[in-house]
Order: C-alpha cells, then sequence, then structure tokens
C-alpha cells in the first residue's frame, strides 16, 4: 500500500530523475564537461533510493516522531521551510534579473507580512521543542495542540501570499526578457527542483536546517556553473557567450542576422545604463570586454540600425561620454564571431 | 497648367485645397502631395496626396497609397494623375491604391481613374468611426490600471524614443510608416498610453488628434502582444481618460489594417461597421506606366 511517505518518496526520485536530465540536456546544448549540478541530482536519486528501502525495513510511526510532535505538524513545518525556499527563489531571481520593479512587485508580501510570519513560526517551533523536551507529557500534549492549530493558520496565510506574490512576478515576468540560457527555459528552473527535492527529501529524514544549507549550497554551484556565459556586473552574457552562438550550438534566429558594436572609452557604468534601458527587446547583448558591447539579433532593414545608432549616439552626447557605434549584417555563412571581427 | 510638389515650405500657399486633416500630414517622410494651378497660376484647381508604404521591407512591393485626391474637372485629374505616376517612380512603387468616400466627387474620380488603368469597386470601408459616447458603454470596469500603465505625458523624450526604436526592431508601425521619425507631440499625451517598467517603454497605445478634432488610434503596441491581459489594460486605460477629456461627440477612428484590430473592434463594437467606399488598386510598371 502506498502512504503518504512512500507517495513523497517516489516524488522525490521523480523530480531527481527529472531534474538531472534536464540539466543533462542544458549541458548538451552547451557542451559543458562539468555538470556538477547533474551529478548533485544523481546522489539525490540515490538519497531517496536509500530512503525507502530504509522505510521498508522499518515502517510506521514509533516513539521518536511522537516525541516531536506528529506527522501533521512535522508536514507543515516542511512547508514552513518550503516559503523560505521560494523566498529565497524570488530574492535569486531578482539577483538575476536585477529588476527593481521585480523586487518592488514582491517586496510588500514577502518582507511587510511573510518574513514577520516566519518568524512567527520559529518561535513556534522552539515553543514546541522546549515543550517536548523539558514539560511532561501532561503538559506538552495542550501546548501541541496550541502550536499545531497556530501552524495551520500562520502557513495558511503564507501560502495564500505566496500564491499572491508569484502571481505577480508572472505577471511582471512577461516583460522581462533576461538571459534565456536554456532554449527558451529560464536557467532557474533546474536550481528550483534541486531545492524541492532537498526539502522533500528534508522531510524524510528531519533535517529540515540543514536542507536549506543543502539547497543554498545547491543553488550557489548551479550559480556558478552557468556564471562563465553570464557578465556578473551587468547580467549581459558574457564573451564565452559569443564562442559558444558562432561554435556548436547554432541559435538558427540568428542566421543571417545583425550585429551592432558598441565601444567606450568613457565611463562604462553609464554607457551599461544607456544599453540596458535603450537595448531593443530583440537584440542580445554580449559583454566583450570592460567598455566594449556586442548585440546580436535577427536581420532588420540597415534604416532601422541606423535609427538605433543616432539614437544611441545622442543618448551618449546627452550623457556627456564618447561612444562609438558600428553595425552590419551578417555576410553569407558569417557566424557572429566573424561579424564581430569585421567590425572591430 | 502647372503641377506644383507641394511641401511644408509651400503649404499656406498651395495647400488651401487640402482638407486640415489631410494638410497636416504634409511634411512627413513618406507623405508626398502635388496640386496643380490653373492657366492662370491663381489657384489651385486639383491635387493628390499620397503616402508610401513598405518603402523599408525587403520583402514587400512598394506601395503608394492615395490618401486624398480633388480635381475642379476631368483634365485637371488626367494632369495630376500623369505626374502622380512620375513622381512615385522616385520611390519604385509597384502599387497604387486608394480607399476614398462615395460623395459628390466620387463618380468623376471613379470615371478618371478607371480610365487611368486602376481597377474600381466599392465596399465596405476599413475604417470605422465611433464616438466617445460609444466608449462609454464599454464595461471598462472600476479597477485602477497596474503601475506599470502610465500615460504619454509621463515619459521622457528618450524613453519615448527607445521605445519606438523597440517597436521597430519588433517590425511594427501601427498606421504609420514613418514612426520612427514622427515627434512625440503628434500624439495626445493624456489620452495615448504606455507600459513602462524599470524606466524602460515595453507598450504604446499612441493616438493623434486631427486638425478636425478627431482621434486617431495610430499604434497598439506591446513586446508580448501575446500577452491580452496588458494589452487590455493599456486600451482601458486610454478609453478612460479619452472619455474624461473629451466631449462624448468626439469622433474616433479606428483603422482595421491588420486581422488584430480587426478582431479587436468586433469584439468592442460588433455593431459597427464601415460606410461603402470605392477602392481602386493598379500594379505600376518600372517605367511608371500602368499595367
Amino acid at each position: 500500500m502506498i502512504t503518504l511517505t512512500w507517495a513523497f518518496d517516489i516524488f522525490a526520485i521523480l523530480l531527481s530523475v527529472a531534474s538531472f536530465f534536464l540539466n543533462m540536456r542544458q549541458a548538451k546544448a552547451f557542451k559543458r564537461e562539468d555538470d556538477l549540478f547533474g551529478k548533485l541530482c544523481l546522489i539525490s536519486v540515490a538519497i531517496a533510493a536509500f530512503k525507502i528501502i530504509e522505510d521498508t525495513i522499518t515502517p510506521g510511526l514509533n516513539v521518536e516522531e511522537l516525541k516531536y510532535g506528529s506527522i501533521i505538524s512535522g508536514y507543515f513545518y516542511d512547508v514552513f521551510d518550503l516559503g523560505l525556499l521560494f523566498i529565497w527563489i524570488l530574492f535569486v531571481d531578482f539577483m538575476i534579473y536585477r529588476s527593481e520593479d521585480h523586487l518592488r512587485i514582491i517586496k510588500p508580501d514577502i518582507l511587510k507580512i511573510l518574513l514577520p510570519v516566519t518568524a512567527v513560526e520559529t518561535f513556534l517551533a522552539a515553543a514546541a521543542l522546549y515543550g517536548t523536551l523539558l514539560l511532561d507529557m501532561k503538559r506538552t500534549v495542550p501546548l501541541m495542540i496550541w502550536v499545531i492549530v497556530s501552524y495551520y493558520i500562520l502557513t495558511m496565510i503564507k501560502a495564500i501570499l505566496l500564491i499572491i506574490s508569484i502571481k505577480k512576478l508572472s505577471d511582471y515576468r512577461r516583460w522581462r526578457k533576461g538571459p534565456v540560457m536554456f532554449r527558451g527555459m529560464p536557467f532557474y528552473i533546474p536550481i528550483f527542483w534541486g531545492f524541492l527535492i532537498t526539502f522533500i527529501l528534508a522531510y524524510r529524514i528531519d533535517l529540515n536546517p540543514l536542507a536549506t544549507g543543502i539547497g543554498i549550497f545547491l543553488l550557489y554551484l548551479s550559480m556558478n556553473a552557468e556564471r562563465r556565459y553570464i557578465d556578473s556586473e551587468t547580467g549581459f552574457f558574457s564573451k564565452e557567450y559569443l564562442s559558444l552562438l558562432s561554435g556548436t550550438y547554432k541559435n538558427k534566429n540568428y542566421e543571417g542576422g545583425l550585429g551592432i558594436l558598441v565601444s567606450t572609452d568613457g565611463d562604462t557604468k553609464v554607457i551599461i545604463d544607456i544599453l540596458k534601458k535603450s537595448k531593443p527587446t530583440e537584440l542580445d547583448i554580449i559583454r566583450i570586454s570592460k567598455g566594449e558591447f556586442f548585440l546580436v539579433g535577427v536581420r532588420k532593414p540597415r534604416s532601422v540600425l541606423e535609427i538605433f545608432k543616432k539614437n544611441m549616439n545622442e543618448t551618449a552626447k546627452e550623457e556627456g561620454i564618447n561612444l562609438s557605434v558600428k553595425y552590419d549584417l551578417y555576410g553569407k555563412g558569417e557566424n557572429a564571431e566573424e561579424l564581430f571581427k569585421r567590425l572591430v | 497648367m502647372e503641377t506644383i510638389e507641394i511641401s511644408k515650405d509651400n503649404l499656406d500657399k498651395e495647400g488651401s485645397l487640402l482638407p486640415p486633416d489631410v494638410a497636416e500630414n504634409i511634411g512627413r517622410i513618406w507623405i508626398r502631395g502635388i496640386v496643380t494651378d490653373d492657366d492662370n497660376g491663381d489657384k489651385s484647381s486639383g491635387g493628390i496626396v499620397w503616402e508610401y508604404k513598405n518603402v523599408d521591407e525587403y520583402e514587400k512591393d512598394t506601395v503608394a497609397e492615395i490618401i486624398w485626391a480633388f480635381g475642379e474637372n476631368r483634365e485637371v485629374l488626367y494632369d495630376l494623375l500623369a505626374a502622380y505616376r512620375i513622381q512615385i517612380q522616385d520611390e519604385s512603387a509597384v502599387v497604387s491604391e486608394f480607399e476614398i468616400p462615395l460623395n459628390q466627387e466620387a463618380s468623376m474620380l471613379e470615371e478618371t481613374f478607371s480610365a487611368d488603368g486602376f481597377k474600381i469597386s466599392n465596399s465596405e470601408s476599413r475604417d470605422i468611426y465611433v464616438t466617445v459616447k460609444d466608449l462609454k458603454g464599454l464595461k471598462l470596469g472600476n479597477k485602477k490600471s497596474p503601475f506599470y500603465i502610465k500615460a504619454l505625458r509621463d515619459l521622457s523624450f528618450r524613453q519615448f524614443r527607445d521605445g519606438i526604436t523597440d517597436v521597430l526592431f519588433q517590425d511594427r508601425k501601427g498606421l504609420m510608416e514613418d514612426i520612427a521619425w514622427v515627434s512625440l507631440d503628434w500624439f495626445e499625451p493624456d489620452i495615448s498610453s504606455c507600459v513602462v517598467m524599470d524606466d524602460i517603454v515595453k507598450g504604446f497605445f499612441l493616438i493623434h488628434r486631427t486638425a478636425t478634432g478627431i482621434l486617431v488610434a495610430e499604434l497598439l503596441f506591446s513586446v508580448d502582444m501575446g500577452d491580452n491581459r496588458t494589452v487590455l489594460e493599456l486600451i482601458r486605460f486610454t478609453l478612460r481618460e479619452t472619455i474624461k477629456k473629451y466631449s462624448p461627440e468626439t469622433r474616433i477612428l479606428l483603422r482595421r489594417h491588420n486581422d488584430m484590430v480587426h478582431s479587436l473592434v468586433k469584439k468592442l463594437f460588433p455593431d459597427k461597421e464601415g460606410e461603402v467606399v470605392m477602392t481602386g488598386h493598379r500594379r505600376e510598371k518600372a517605367e511608371g506606366m500602368a499595367e
């Protein structure tokens, strides 16, 4: 018979496997050699499998579990961790997109209400622990009932707030086309899967704080793995992406496309700000060097490129920096890197 | 009889025949006009104004669309058409077309244009006219517009310019072939709306008020046109502001120039139809001779 615990284990395995294959597909697209995240997902699969075997050998509730409250209480305690998970994801999302509007959307819900709710839950968890460790059973049970009811209420509030925040973010995300790394899939999705797996496993092995730590560590590793293609200062693509475009990973959208080289010897912060605000949605920006940026995209009429160049020059003049803007369309059979070399 | 090319510089002198809503377009980059003087050179006896379309588009033919034509008599019209045929070779127009109301000059225009090689027919106009009173009948709701929907007046010139560049890069232009060169003040600042996220413009609903006070929806654009909700928020904002600002009799022109606008107008105003107009079409030869 499949119990709730079994269902969680199976779910964890399926998520781990899915995450692993997703990550492998991404790694293949970029011809990466170091697929650390994929390996970690494989480890998650192994741990989940181990837990299923362990449960088979030692089934059912035991006295130790009762000592720390009921199974339902434990479940909602993990939902509390899930709340922390979402908070981290949302803030990571902000770090990726570096968007003030983004933070403005989620901040009222997260910071004003959700975090205090989480703080109260932490207090309740501490109270529960105190009750079970220091009080006798007669006084522990009423305390635990009070704790469980409070958990229910607070978790419901948090769930609703999370849903509202995510809904607002999904409205917002329609307007953001940040670096889309993996054939149209934002790259934080594998991170999310990793988190989810970790927390479901945490439920099984009752190591929630450790699970949080593992999750954050996984996040750090994943971000590092992708870092080579993203310029950390600007969020633009890095020079390595240019090689990628021109190499084995051919983005068909760029065939017969355009390239615009924007360079300055002035204040790079200014040019970065100009590019972030003036960049047409259709173009991707690759940072070649400190003050050199290469914009690539689908072919457009030269008159449109000329207008972009004129606008950039006018804006640079207004900002008091020197700017050079050169553009051209791909020649026959040419790739992005070859066009770039031609424009330099 | 002399044919004169009309421009912003001589509009006051030579453009007396032009209706105000046509005259205000003279000087725009893809608008051309010619008028003829009478034999004494005292006043214009006729004119044609047209707009070039698809000039920069590789895969589409350049079209010259006649937006106004008038002649005191057939001879004037024939002279104008002859001059027109030569002029349109400047931009290598491949096709000429027009849509003209069935007014009292229509039969003379039909006769002369038909004799000059145009295929003429009567059909429903692509233009729908509604009034501000009609807008009040729409269920716009009371919900406040999202924070990212703003009036055009709240944009800086740089934001507008960058937003228009984004429009061009997405191969959009609305009703305006020269959207890249049109100034911010061409549009109504209080009722035109835009989407602004992180100081970046990601959508427009631009309205122009003609010389005679007709409101024309010139461009509806969003970075993600599949996002119906945001497009509707743009429309909702503009419609609400229009109701606030203009009298119920104020006319609004909605040109159904593509399928999306067609569907939208049908949804908003299912009972409205375009009036019957005369349409004409002619394929031009390279040397300027009609086929």
